[in-house]
């Protein structure tokens, strides 16, 4: 059997049922940037309690991630979908706060512990320490390069990495959508979030959530699955959270095609995947973090090796020439 | 009149060692200053090694304290760097360090363990338990996020810990959480060479480097299926004023009242670091009576017009 695995992140109960489940080895459910975000299971835990169920009875294991703030006042309500998540049989926990970390230590000290991409982890000694004080598996922050990620690989720690999605830019205390979008209500949020909505700024754009940032174009890395295979990686997220339902189903199952194949045979038809994807994807999709570049950015593999040539030949020359003037 | 000792501590950011005199000749009574590539500033506002000695002999000559910022978050290849540096800076012995990265408040803590550690804003500490977690790694005072605004979640965070309190007081607030911003690097970041460094890497990362490209300064559109919904600079928020706040901030015991600004220019640090001695001491002579007199008002919006300028200058604003 594989090691591989292949996680999706949804965020209610209404996405869960559009995901087809054969397709991935797991998967994470709620949305970590707003609670008041309708179907939200970190929010809804009786939603959540038939998720987790659901997830289980088709032998997949199940993760709840955490808001990646929260005031002392949230923390009753992460406490609550915490204890629910526990009774109901999930696998293991996400955090993006080190409150929510040093909470779950304490309280739970049996339970896996997954540490999120806003906790900030940008080396492998950082990686190693929480998984010292308790934490089972070390997800890098997202705008490391491939090398940066492979430094944690060495280490032998359990890793994830993103190889889909509108992946975060940056979470804001202040939800944008409710004060710049028309609403009747002035005080009670009325779910601006279900508009999609774009900041625009000169000539490059992200998606705005509401509280949270996130990416315009969608990661994917479908076309150096086998590279990501061969410097060692296993456990590869597709952030869902922002992709459309109806489109879900197909993105997954082109994925799970790509890394069945990626992983057994020695030929991996990389274009095909790709152009299939961007297909569906309508050409928005971006991987620049990977690989030193800006993360809007896609660099197909000629890009990819003339900036990795750039940079070792390029810039190394020019040092050299002003050094020796 | 009720008068009572005056126990906190008024710290005034030092982007050079011009800035660092206004600010202690303007009364601040303690500064703090970048470590050259350590700190979430550009490299302009930082000091490298025999400058940082030198503003520590200015800083010692007047009595008063110096905390040295080394607050990105490092990658691989950053780490022996960051040793090496530290080892030359534990030797000038500066009043503490302010530091967001997590191993190495443990190395500091296991090789230094008299250094004081302040652990920075980046870590966006907004709840009890983050408190608790780093006071548990050795924390000495923790810097409290400019998000948390609201008086019971702060005054629990002093309630649940024994190591002393940092605020900010007045400046700049960014739009994204601390920490959790990395619109710099999505939007523009390319490969150069670091003299500093000696090789080549990444520039414009927010998080590692300090290379923030004032995004949400910046004007933008808001679409929403296409439509224009509003344009405008959305994302900038106002900056913070916490004048009105200092009796809160004093009775509940912060231990250190902390001004933004390390990249602003002198006028800038010059006045907001006397507009808020004159307002500390002010309390301390007799804490009944402060009120933020309405003559101040014109110095308080002096502070925000120096902002603004500031975004002009940079062709933000």
């Amino acid at each position: 059997m594989s090691k591989n695995e292949l996680i999706a992140s949804l965020a209610s109960l209404a996405s869960l049922k559009d995901l087809p489940l054969e397709t991935v080895d797991s998967v994470y459910l709620g949305n970590p940037y707003c609670l008041l975000i309708a179907g939200n299971l970190i929010s809804n835990t009786k939603d959540l309690v038939s998720a987790i169920e659901i997830v289980k009875n088709a032998g997949k294991k199940a993760y709840l991630t955490t808001p990646v703030i929260s005031f002392s006042d949230d923390f009753d309500d992460v406490v609550d979908a915490i204890n629910v998540a526990v009774r109901a049989g999930i696998d293991a926990i996400e955090v993006h706060d080190v409150g929510t970390f040093n909470f779950l230590r304490r309280e739970l000290p049996e339970m896996k512990i997954h540490m999120g991409h806003f906790i900030n982890i940008y080396n492998e000694e950082v990686g190693k320490l929480y998984l010292e004080l308790g934490a089972s598996r070390i997800i890098p922050s997202y705008e490391l390069t491939l090398s940066e990620k492979t430094e944690f690989v060495t280490l032998g720690m359990e890793i994830e990495i993103p190889i889909h999605g509108h992946l975060p830019i940056g979470m804001a205390q202040a939800c944008l959508l409710a004060m710049e979008l028309p609403s009747r209500d002035p005080v009670r949020c009325v779910q601006q979030c279900r508009t999609k909505s774009e900041l625009v700024l000169q000539g490059w754009k992200m998606r705005c959530t509401g509280k949270a940032m996130v990416m315009a174009e969608n990661l994917t890395m479908i076309e150096y699955l086998k590279l990501l295979l061969d410097s060692g990686f296993s456990k590869f997220r597709m952030d869902m959270l922002y992709n459309d339902p109806r489109k879900m189903p197909e993105i997954a199952r082109i994925y799970r095609s790509a890394l069945d194949e990626a992983t057994s045979s020695a030929s991996f038809d990389a274009k095909f995947y790709l152009s299939k994807l961007s297909e569906l994807l309508n050409g928005e999709i971006c991987n620049g973090w990977y690989f030193g570049a800006s993360g809007r950015l896609y660099l197909g593999d000629e890009e990819r090796v003339e900036l990795e040539n750039y940079v070792t030949e390029t810039i190394w020359e020019e040092q050299q020439k002003r050094t020796s003037i | 009149m009720t008068t009572i000792t005056n126990t906190v501590e008024l710290m005034s950011p030092a982007g050079s060692y011009q800035a660092a005199k206004i600010a202690l000749d303007s009364g601040a009574d303690s500064l703090y200053a970048g470590f050259l590539n350590l700190s979430m500033r550009p490299k302009r506002v930082e000091f490298a090694d025999d400058s940082f000695a030198s503003l520590l002999n200015l800083v010692r000559e007047r009595g008063k304290k110096l905390y040295a910022v080394t607050n990105v978050y490092f990658k691989h290849q950053d780490l022996s760097y960051f040793r090496k540096k530290f080892d030359h800076l534990a030797d000038l012995k500066p009043d503490g360090v302010i530091i967001a990265d997590v191993n190495m408040i443990r190395w500091i803590k296991d090789n230094y363990p008299r250094m004081p550690l302040h652990v920075s804003i980046q870590t966006s500490i907004v709840n009890v338990e983050a408190a608790r977690f780093y006071e548990s790694l050795g924390a000495s005072v923790i810097v409290i996020s400019r998000s948390l605004d609201d008086r019971e979640e702060l005054r629990k965070i002093k309630e649940a810990v024994k190591c002393d309190l940092e605020v900010f007081v007045h400046g700049g607030i960014c739009y994204m959480f601390d920490g959790n911003c990395m619109m710099s690097s999505y939007w523009k970041q390319e490969w150069g060479y670091d003299e500093a460094l000696e090789r080549p890497r990444l520039m414009g990362q927010n998080n590692s480097k300090g290379e923030c490209h004032l995004v949400c300064k910046r004007e933008c559109g808001l679409e929403a299926d296409g439509r224009s919904i509003a344009t405008g600079r959305l994302m900038r928020r106002p900056d913070q004023v916490g004048l009105y706040d200092l009796p809160f901030y004093l009775q509940l015991g912060v231990k250190i009242l902390k001004i933004e600004g390390r990249a602003m220019p002198l006028y800038y640090i010059e006045e907001a670091t006397k507009l808020y001695r004159k307002a500390i001491d002010m309390y301390y002579s007799d804490p009944d009576k402060f009120a933020v007199p309405d003559e101040w008002k014109p110095e308080i919006d002096r502070l925000i017009e120096a902002r603004h300028e500031y975004e002009r200058e940079w062709h933000i604003g």
